[in-house]
């Protein structure tokens, strides 16, 4: 499969008054060609700073890539200036944010700021521009698009300014579509529509998209492959069923037993305890030790590699070293495991969300 | 993507052992949490502009107590014979730039041309031969008097206006919330003028006028303050968790609102010194000998082009004033609201 | 928004009502006679002075006439000047005052606008920093110790600009310096304010992922709606201006309207300064309207809510 994205070895620093805060820690990923990657984790845990670290749209100061490279095609994101960021921008990757009462400008119409990326990255002429804007509307599924493209965002409900977003994104037909946790803010049912929008424009269009969230279950509808992030790192990584069936990190054991599911209705639902490491000094070895059970003297001192799990699958924990303990996963993840056995056919939630 | 397995053979067994981990110390709260005031003074204290405020407050607070009193002479001891003499301090007398020895601007030493060449007059005299530096000080601390006082009867209508609109609701608020709406529609520099006009100038006259529509602004902030906090989540919870009304006032209540009271006041105290000046300027000041900073400055602009000194020094310490609370209520507002802070 | 402006229109007109009955009742408890040379005149004189003035019907009748002379536009005459109408000297006099007013408007928002610009796009920098310095010294040093300052050093240590007097450009760039620093400090610290908000905002970040380049972001984006606003601040500042020019006048000798006023109260001239009380009030009240309109009119926010409603 062609890799379309390419992020190795991220970090990115914010400085402040209290010192360096690590937000990203060496980050490792990639996108490839068609798919849909979702990145999860908890607040907090660098994932929309790795999106916008890839957008180049960490504000410095106070934020900066520490080092890094973000190979998108043969061009090294990091590495390039503003000027040529600018035109990567909007055409060639968009970004679409959590919150979309915000994420519009409030004094312009939602015309006018479809047709901004239009006239810049594909030197359309006004009318042309606004015909393609009405085109977006209607694609996203707005109706009426001819009379609302002169509408202002505070027209529009959350989740048709969601579809707006979108349609600014996809203006230019960019090759990735970053999408900051585009349904979080939204409610229950509008989620769904805009989860299966999402779906649908990215068959249409065959655009790849870094999906990021918190929510496991928006993951099931979307992703082809799953990176779960921890405190500035990438824990594990693996494809949907991987990270659902055959989950190895004792941190995605954690997520995992937290989300809710509507099969089972005597699941106890597992908290993780504690909080995230302040970043602001991140802990010797692995970050998550103080918050694992299964933690060990070696997770206090050294941090975990990547361990191999498949080709597709791999985990830093040191759980899976040959010499560590075998451990027994939380009951809910072992009935995961067992029952979801990834010998046999699985139809994946995934599948099924897609309509395919 | 994974690291060199061949050296992860290396790790001892012992490693694998489980670790002890606290799981109490990962719940603690690294910092320890501080009271409301102490945390604004806190924050005060990171802000160079707010402190520089408020030494330069105290300084001119304790020149005004104790300034007309540091030399021998009073603000009404008029002798024509020293009259208009520029600045003279001792010691800086002899470093020239300053400007302080006693020469005015066209190079004659004053003191010695009118025979005065033992006397320090440290702002000089006015055109009675009166101590500038005493009838200075002694402005000063009228203009405080008259700021600190209209600060005082805005606090106290303004608080009582805004607590009884908020805390009664319902039609009280409505007629009181109409009232001001008729208030704030005079531009309050005519009710001032004419108020000062119907009582003749005086400092209680003074004081009067400027709390006219002063407290207006105070009312209103106390009762957007107690509105807000009646409807927010935490008087709630904290009503839900059992707390009696006192508690909620007191503990609430109190310092919400009380940190709003002080930054407003910390604004009122400049533009009612800035009034009462203005109204020097506009022949409704306070009349003679009786003195305030404004009157002094207008004084010294009859004779600006020669006689300079009456209006600088004055006007230094006016524009001070005028600062050094800007600054501090500037640091204040940042020190109560975090929040607000860029 | 047609009905909201014709509510504001009906309680502006209230509000006026009240103030021209205030300034009528009040200017009656005023102590002392209105005729500046009452020394010589006879008591028959003043008499006969008071009956022309109509000063000697009861109280009701004056006020009634006063309103019925008002609703036409007749503001009364001076009784100083040799029965001239009050709305002539006000007409004489505005020229100098608006010219004075309206320039350090100006002026003062392009400077104000611009610093306050630079300072949130310089966020945390020598400029930044530089423009919160004057804008504290704008707003905290009153404008009679600049007009004094710069009146003393300009005019008459450097002799660079005339130090008094009305005749031409030159004699209004020191009265404005003065007016205009309150204007510029305000709306400098207010535009740096509203810029870094905006700034910060999710659709600043949509902006630039759309690839816009930074300049588009900040004009298009930015610093449109970071000035919206300011509108509401206009209102305050056009009254703190009128203040402004009271003082400013005087010290400048200008003969504008501030001017006049000033001299009125000296001399007890009622009917002038009724008048001029009246024209202030008027021009401070629509001011007022005026902004609120305004405001309605660019922010399409409150654009429609006015509408709908």
């Amino acid at each position: 499969m062609e890799k379309i994205l390419e992020v190795n070895n991220l970090h990115v620093s914010f400085d402040t008054f209290a010192g360096e805060v690590q937000a990203v820690r060496g980050v490792n990923f990639h996108l490839n060609k068609g798919e849909t990657l979702a990145i999860v984790g908890e607040s907090g845990s660098g994932k929309s700073v790795t999106s916008k670290a890839v957008m180049r749209l960490i504000p410095n100061p106070p934020g900066r890539i520490k080092e890094g490279e973000i190979k998108f095609g043969d061009r090294d994101l990091a590495q390039l200036s503003e000027k040529e960021m600018q035109k990567i921008r909007g055409s060639e990757i968009s970004m679409i944010f959590q919150d979309p009462m915000t994420s519009l400008n409030p004094t312009m119409t939602i015309g006018k700021q479809i047709m901004e990326g239009l006239v810049k990255h594909q030197n359309m002429s006004k009318s042309e521009a606004k015909e393609r804007a009405i085109e977006l509307l209607k694609l996203v599924g707005i109706p009426n698009a001819e009379g609302r493209v002169n509408e202002f965002p505070h027209q529009f409900s959350g989740g048709m300014r969601q579809r707006v977003v979108i349609a600014i994104a996809l203006a230019c037909n960019p090759r990735v579509l970053i999408a900051d946790e585009p349904t979080t803010a939204l409610d229950v049912t509008i989620q769904a529509q805009i989860l299966e929008l999402l779906n649908d424009l990215q068959e249409k269009m065959g655009t790849s998209i870094i999906f990021i969230t918190h929510d496991l279950g928006v993951v099931a509808n979307i992703a082809d492959r799953v990176a779960v992030m921890y405190a500035g790192k990438i824990v594990e990584t693996g494809t949907v069923d991987e990270i659902f069936y055959n989950p190895q990190h004792p941190y995605t054991w954690g997520l995992l037993g937290s989300m809710p599911s509507l099969d089972s209705t005597d699941e106890e639902l597992i908290a993780i305890p504690g909080s995230p490491p302040d970043l602001l000094d991140p802990p010797k070895g692995d970050a998550f030790a103080p918050r694992n059970p299964y933690a060990m003297k070696i997770d206090t001192e050294m941090e975990p590699p990547l361990f191999k799990i498949s080709d597709t699958h791999y985990a830093a924990t040191w759980l899976l070293h040959e010499k560590a303990p075998k451990v027994e996963p939380p009951a809910a993840i072992k009935k995961r495991m067992q029952g979801m056995a990834p010998s046999e056919p699985i139809i994946g939630a995934k599948d099924g969300g897609k309509n395919v | 993507m994974s690291m060199k397995q061949e050296k992860l053979h290396d790790l001892s067994d012992d490693m694998f052992q489980p670790a002890k981990i606290d799981s109490s110390e990962n719940e603690q709260i690294a910092r320890e949490s501080t009271g409301f005031w102490k945390d604004a003074w806190r924050r005060l204290k990171k802000n160079p502009g707010a402190i520089t405020g408020l030494i330069i407050i105290v300084a001119i607070i304790l020149l005004a107590i104790f300034g007309p009193g540091m030399n021998e002479h009073s603000y009404s001891e008029q002798e024509l014979t020293r009259a208009k003499l520029p600045a003279k301090v001792p010691v800086l007398e002899n470093i020239d730039f300053l400007g302080v020895n006693g020469v005015d601007i066209r190079g004659t030493d004053q003191y010695e041309a009118k025979g005065y060449e033992d006397e320090y007059f440290w702002f000089g005299t006015d055109e009675f031969g009166r101590d500038q530096w005493t009838r200075v000080w002694q402005g000063t601390r009228i203009s405080l008097f008259i700021a600190a006082a209209a600060a005082f009867i805005d606090f106290v209508i303004g608080v009582a206006y805004g607590g009884i609109s908020a805390y009664y609701g319902g039609r009280v608020d409505n007629i009181l919330q109409r009232i001001i709406e008729v208030l704030v529609g005079i531009p309050n520099l005519i009710l001032i003028i004419l108020f000062i006009l119907i009582f003749e100038p005086g400092i209680f006259s003074i004081i009067l006028a400027l709390s006219v529509t002063g407290w207006i602004g105070m009312s209103r902030i106390v009762r957007g303050q107690v509105l807000k906090l009646k409807s927010q989540e935490f008087v709630l919870a904290s009503r839900t968790l059992g707390a009696t009304s006192g508690r909620v006032i007191g503990k609430h209540l109190i310092p919400n609102v009380l940190g709003q009271i002080i930054i407003t006041t910390m604004f009122t105290i400049p533009s009612a010194i800035f009034f009462e000046a203005f109204l020097s300027f506009i022949g409704l000041g306070l009349r003679p000998p009786e003195a305030s900073l404004g009157s002094i400055i207008n004084n010294g602009f009859r004779s600006l082009q020669i006689y300079p000194h009456l209006v600088l020094w004055p006007s230094i310490i006016i524009s001070l004033i005028m600062i050094a609370f800007n600054l501090l209520g500037d640091g204040l507002r940042d020190a109560f609201d975090p929040k607000l802070r860029k | 928004m047609g009905r909201y402006i014709g509510g504001r229109i009906i309680s502006m007109l209230i509000t006026f009502l009240i103030i021209a009955s205030l300034t009528f009742f009040l200017m009656k408890l005023l102590p002392g006679t209105p005729f500046n040379n009452q020394d010589k005149l006879t008591e028959t004189q003043i008499v006969q002075l008071n009956d022309k003035y109509g000063l000697n019907d009861p109280v009701p009748v004056q006020y009634f006439n006063y309103m019925k002379n008002l609703l036409s536009g007749d503001l009364g005459v001076s009784f100083q000047q040799d029965g001239r109408e009050v709305s002539t000297i006000i007409g004489e006099r505005i020229g100098p005052s608006a010219y004075l007013g309206l320039q350090s408007l100006v002026v003062g928002t392009i400077i104000g606008l611009f610093l306050g610009i630079i300072a949130a796009l310089k966020h945390n920098s020598f400029l930044d920093y530089g423009t919160m310095v004057i804008a504290v010294l704008g707003i905290s040093i009153p404008n009679f110790v600049i007009a004094g300052l710069m009146q003393y050093w300009f005019g008459v240590k450097w002799q660079l600009l005339p130090v008094a007097y009305w005749d031409g450009f030159a004699y209004t760039i020191m009265p404005t310096v003065a007016i205009a620093s309150i204007v510029v400090a305000t709306i400098a610290r207010f535009m740096r304010t509203e810029m870094l908000e905006v700034l910060g905002q999710d659709y600043i970040t949509t902006a630039k992922a759309k690839g816009l380049s930074s300049t588009a972001v900040v004009i298009r984006h930015t610093i449109r709606n970071a000035s919206i606003p300011i509108i509401t601040i206009m209102g305050p500042l056009v009254v703190g201006l009128m203040t402004g020019t009271l003082v400013i006048e005087q010290i400048f000798v200008i003969p504008g309207l501030g001017e006049k006023f000033v001299n009125s109260i000296l001399t007890n001239d009622f009917p002038i300064i009724m008048g001029t009380t009246l024209f202030f009030s008027i021009l401070f009240i629509v001011v007022i309207l005026l902004v609120d309109i305004l405001y309605g009119i660019i922010d399409p926010r409150i654009r429609l809510a006015g509408g709908k409603s």
